[in-house]
């Protein structure tokens, strides 16, 4: 049975020269031959797309630009309302005696396909995504500051240890002190709180608190903790910079999103739906914007139903 | 030109951004990197897009490519935190890195035309063997033995010790050296 005494193996050799044979015998195993084209073809793929995004860098400094400049419209707006509304407070103060004046609330709804950039009264920042609405006060009275919202909205709240920010939500509200976190709530049913920095205490209207951690996600149902998850925060931050992170998400996925952000609801051929997509989407004002880039990434077609809020998507 | 020269100047062209060098580069890696993320991943879609990423990295960093010391070392490093993410977003496992991701790990069927070294009796055994040792030993010694990468890489690429590596693989030879005593035993 031996071929070549000299190296085949037996039991008496001793340990060492074992071992020598074993890595004899693995130097001599071939690997696997694989079928590698798809991954150059594959690659070539990400290659593309990746000079395609970096091109859109530009595109993206100029509507960050533009939201910037939102925002400084929207400050200047906020003054003019807060002085505006306390000088007229001012005289009926002076009739009712010397009670403070309350302050007035300022109501804001973003347009479709548009964020929005508000700064507060005390420093916090706050980005609204489309379609939300934010309510807030002109000023910050009393030992809270308490803001309403709907929709989706990014807050930086200002640091004040003395005075908690309570953002109220439709079935919960959260409680901070100065942190970065994303509330998401266009339905009830399905709302979320995404914690990216700091500490946030979470209370539904069912009564169950959390205090969440960095890169915690609660997802909301009616009023109830449906799930809590790790995420990397920025899949769902995203949308502040003015695009739609896709990294690994299906059409279904992002669908979904454009219909709560559009308002529309668009219908998709199940053979589409698992669809992976990669790289991120602008969210342009129009969603016809968007129809075209994601015409250019998938082979698909989209019709406009007669009632202009349904769209389908079928295979091309 | 020797081969290591060769591979410089290749690397060079890539990093001046030459596809066609990228091309060659890709031929000779995908093979190796691929069936080492199948010893995770298990499926060739999954695979696919773990080394077609793996390459992209690569031409992302194209500009510090002659910097790197050890570039197998490097593109297994690559794979394996890939393969790690992929897991872990298939079950939405916490964001740490470690070797106890890897629950599943299997070597492909090792065979050698190489009768004088191990009968194919023997062979068989010794696969056998290595498919029954725990994942990460039989990660270990995967790359220790058959990648042929060194004690200390693959300490750095794992985040495990020194002595950790070294444990692993004088267990998985162990366990082999028992088993083909065995088996030869029987056989007289």
């Amino acid at each position: 049975m031996n071929i070549n005494d000299d190296l085949h193996y037996d039991s008496n050799r001793p340990d060492g020269e074992c071992d020598e044979l074993l890595d004899h015998y693995f130097d001599s195993v071939e690997q696997p031959m694989v079928d590698t084209e798809g991954i150059a073809i594959l690659t070539r793929i990400k290659m593309l797309r990746e000079r395609i995004r970096s091109r859109r860098a530009w595109a993206w400094r100029v509507s960050i630009g533009a939201v910037a400049a939102c925002a400084v419209v929207l400050l200047a707006l906020n003054l003019f309302l807060g002085s505006t509304g306390v000088s007229s407070e001012a005289g009926e103060g002076m009739l009712a005696g010397n009670e403070i004046p309350e302050s007035t609330y300022n109501e804001v709804t973003v347009p479709t396909g548009q964020r929005m950039t508000l700064m507060l009264a005390d420093g916090t920042q706050l980005i609204a995504n489309s379609r939300s609405q934010v309510r807030y006060p002109s000023r910050f009275d009393g030992d809270v500051r308490h803001v309403w919202v709907k929709g989706e909205v990014y807050f930086d709240v200002a640091k004040d240890g003395a005075r908690p920010f309570i953002v109220s939500a439709d079935g919960f509200d959260v409680r901070v002190l100065g942190t970065k976190f994303c509330v998401s709530s266009y339905s009830p049913a399905e709302a979320s709180v995404t914690l990216v920095q700091g500490s946030v205490a979470l209370t539904t209207d069912t009564d169950e608190r959390i205090r969440m951690r960095p890169n915690q996600r609660v997802n909301i149902s009616d009023g109830t903790i449906d799930e809590i998850s790790i995420v990397d925060t920025s899949l769902f931050t995203s949308w502040t910079r003015g695009g739609l992170l896709l990294e690994n998400q299906t059409l279904g996925n992002i669908v979904d999103k454009l219909n709560t952000y559009y308002g529309i609801s668009i219908e998709v051929d199940p053979r589409l739906t698992g669809r992976k997509l990669y790289g991120s989407l602008d969210l342009k004002s129009d969603i016809n914007g968007v129809f075209t880039v994601l015409c250019s990434i998938i082979p698909m077609k989209v019709e406009a139903m007669p009632d202009s809020v349904t769209y389908r998507i079928s295979p091309r | 030109m020797t081969g290591s020269e060769e591979s410089e100047n290749m690397l060079y062209r890539i990093s001046r951004g030459d596809e066609r060098a990228f091309d060659i580069f890709m031929s000779q890696w995908s093979s190796r990197l691929y069936n080492y993320a199948m010893t995770m991943l298990q499926s060739r879609e999954s695979v696919e897009e773990v080394v077609s990423d793996v390459f992209l990295e690569v031409w992302k960093s194209r500009g510090n490519l002659l910097k790197i010391e050890y570039l197998g070392q490097w593109l297994r490093t690559i794979t394996y935190y890939k393969v790690v993410t992929r897991l872990r977003s298939e079950t939405r496992r916490p964001k740490f890195v470690s070797l106890g991701d890897i629950e599943e790990f299997t070597i492909y069927p090792m065979e050698s035309n190489d009768e004088s070294i191990l009968s194919h009796r023997q062979q068989e055994a010794v696969n056998e063997e290595l498919e029954s040792l725990p994942p990460k030993c039989k990660h270990v010694f995967f790359l220790a033995k058959i990648e042929r990468m060194p004690y200390r890489q693959i300490a750095t690429m794992l985040n495990i010790s020194l002595s950790t590596v070294n444990y692993h693989v004088a267990y998985a030879m162990e366990r082999l050296r028992n088993k083909l005593k065995n088996i030869t035993e029987n056989e007289h």
